[in-house]
């Protein structure tokens, strides 16, 4: 961390990929030396982004980190720091803080079957640990993932997803909402996916992220199939605003997603919930 | 620090005294409506007795309504220059319950990672606080741990004796004040020890408002608090927001950014309201808190849970009696205690 808490540093846009109609990839570098070497994040951990005059939004790193510094940013424009962010083009200067918040539990996975459950923009979270598992074929030597999202048009990473269909290590399922013409893969929700596969339950280990009521349904599908409550990892999602437990906005009893998440297992999402009497997800 | 035995100050050499500390002074001052407010003032302004606390809390000076973080200029490459806005000062007069709260503040701030912006500020500044021999009619400290006299967290605390403070010395801060002051203190007789001791006693008796918080904690904590009580109460709430900006303890800031023309601007702070629909809305549109009564629940939640409590060192009120000033709906802390408290007896009934 930088030494004044809520000071940025500064990064490049190298490239900007558009996903969908309203998604797209930044990737970013850092113009500072020192602010790069400060700059290790585990993942599944997030980082706050400035658009000076406009604001701050937190989200998630959305790739693996190497000592090349560079990492992803997967946007949906939703309100006014997100539309600036896609108004920017490759060669701008952004602020960032960070990394922020907890990261996924993986040492959990090794000898257990990973399964990835991603809703929407809830795969880019979800990327980080599959390129940490995929850079690591002895410890993780295969992955399933389950994604789904509202239409075909708007799934992200539409290459990349093409490259995890033919790879040996990955056992890819898509599905979407609403189909469109020309799709001709699987239309439901993504607990409908569970379907597709059959593995040892017990010996599974599951990384959820997507909205609050698709965490809900899929946790509670997990719950239903036989996974151990402590191998259901999740995010959960609140609003940040200072991202380093401060502002007091994504608090969810006395732990705040921002710095006590926003990774919980079921077994902490049961606690907090029996603790305030508020549902987490 | 080592101990110090208690000294008197003669209330006609207060204003030397606080010249003597040469750093800027906050301290009660007339607000021309029978009333003080905490001001950065010339010491002979000041007001030494006799006063109610003032309607917003001089805790403000490290941690304002609303605070620049840093600026930016986009001449070229941006640049964010952090806003240093501490200022080395004292606040002269400042109640216990106030005192309380700054502590509090200090240890929510400190925990990891640190906010050297409000540990900063208030790092710099010097309490001198003097004790409550008359409580207000809204003050409850007396059930919050908050008062009316302290035994630590100052650092300096006096008592109102009548012609002459008794001077407590509580840091090293303040042991260095009273070497500044130098003749201007004497060493506290016998009789002006027992004097503190009485008027203390006798504070206690002078509340008229009771508020048992550790009843409100436990039902709260134990989630036996009805959900139609939270109904009722919150019913009465109209959004304001005006106790948690007259709440010592309330640390919760929104964040939003201020253009100074084209390529220049400010990233500022400003205090928030967790009974704000907008509060904890998120750009999708998805908001955990829609209705006003679980909103409602999450301030008391916050309060006077016991997870809280075990994280912040204390529990989250003061007694400082702002928010019985404040609520339109008179729900206030000690009324929604009192309501938790009684409601076995009401269904009873």
């Amino acid at each position: 961390m930088a030494t004044h808490l809520y000071v940025p540093d500064l990064v490049r846009i190298e490239k900007i990929e558009g996903e969908t109609v309203d998604t797209k990839t930044f990737t970013l570098d850092w113009v500072e030396a020192e602010a790069h070497g400060r700059f290790r994040p585990e993942p599944g951990q997030f980082v706050e982004v400035s658009v000076a005059g406009v604001g701050e939004v937190p989200i998630g790193i959305a790739s693996s980190y190497g000592r090349d510094g560079i990492f992803d940013i997967t946007v949906r424009a939703a309100g006014k720091v997100t539309r600036a962010l896609h108004a920017t083009r490759p060669g701008d200067r952004i602020g960032i803080r960070g990394p922020l918040g907890n990261s996924f539990p993986y040492d959990i996975a090794r000898g257990r079957t990973p399964i990835f459950v991603a809703g929407g923009i809830g795969l880019p979270p979800l990327r980080s640990l599959i390129h940490f598992m995929l850079a690591r074929p002895e410890e993780y030597p295969k992955i399933t993932i389950l994604y789904g999202a509202r239409t075909p048009a708007d799934l992200v990473y539409k290459d990349e997803l093409k490259r995890w269909e033919a790879d040996p290590r990955i056992d890819l399922h898509v599905t979407v909402d609403i189909g469109a013409p020309g799709w001709t893969g699987n239309v439901g929700l993504v607990t409908e996916l569970f379907k597709k596969i059959s593995p040892d339950y017990a010996g599974v280990v599951s990384y959820v992220c997507g909205p609050p009521i698709m965490i809900h349904f899929v946790i509670l599908t997990l719950l239903e199939l036989g996974v151990p409550e402590t191998m259901i990892i999740s995010t959960l999602e609140r609003h940040m605003k200072c991202g380093v437990g401060k502002c007091g906005h994504c608090a969810i009893g006395h732990k705040y997603v921002c710095t006590d998440g926003p990774v919980f297992s079921y077994v902490q999402i049961k606690e907090l919930e029996w603790q305030c009497g508020e549902n987490p997800t | 620090m080592a101990p110090h035995d208690p000294l008197t100050l003669p209330k006609e050499r207060c204003v030397e005294f606080l010249s003597s500390l040469e750093i800027p002074i906050a301290g009660p001052v007339s607000t021309g409506a029978g009333e003080v407010e905490y001001r950065i003032a010339p010491p002979g302004e000041m007001i030494l007795d006799g006063y109610v606390n003032s309607a917003i809390s001089p805790v403000r000076f490290p941690y304002p309504q609303t605070q620049i973080l840093w600026r930016y200029s986009q001449n070229g490459e941006p640049r964010f220059t952090p806003e240093d806005q501490s200022l080395r000062m004292a606040i002269f007069g400042i109640r216990s319950c106030d005192v309380t709260a700054f502590r509090y503040l200090e240890h929510f701030f400190d925990r990891p990672p640190a906010e050297t912006t409000f540990l900063d500020a208030a790092s710099k500044i010097l309490l001198v606080s003097i004790a409550c021999n008359e409580p207000g009619e809204n003050c409850f400290c007396v059930c919050c741990d908050g008062g009316p006299f302290l035994e630590g967290g100052f650092d300096v605390q006096l008592t109102d004796l009548g012609d002459r403070f008794l001077f407590e010395i509580g840091s090293d801060r303040g042991a260095e004040a009273a070497r500044r002051a130098g003749g201007m203190l004497k060493a506290a007789s016998e009789a002006d020890r027992t004097r503190r001791e009485r008027l203390a006693e006798e504070a206690l008796d002078k509340f008229g408002i009771t508020s048992h918080m550790a009843t409100g904690i436990r039902k709260l904590t134990s989630r036996r608090v009805a959900e139609e009580l939270w109904a009722r109460l919150a019913a009465r709430c109209i959004e304001c927001g005006g106790c948690a900006f007259v709440c010592p303890i309330c640390t919760c800031f929104d964040v939003a950014d201020m253009c100074d023309g084209e390529s220049n601007g400010r990233r500022e702070r400003t205090r928030d309201c967790c009974q704000y629909a907008g509060y904890s809305r998120e750009a999708s549109g998805f908001n955990p808190r829609p209705d006003k009564v679980s909103r409602f629940k999450r301030r008391f939640y916050h309060k006077l849970s016991f997870f809280y409590l075990q994280q912040d060192g204390r529990h989250g009120c003061v007694g400082c009696g702002r928010c019985v000033s404040a609520c339109f709906g008179g729900v206030d802390m000690p009324a929604v205690v009192n309501a938790i408290r009684s409601e076995r007896i009401e269904a009873d009934a």
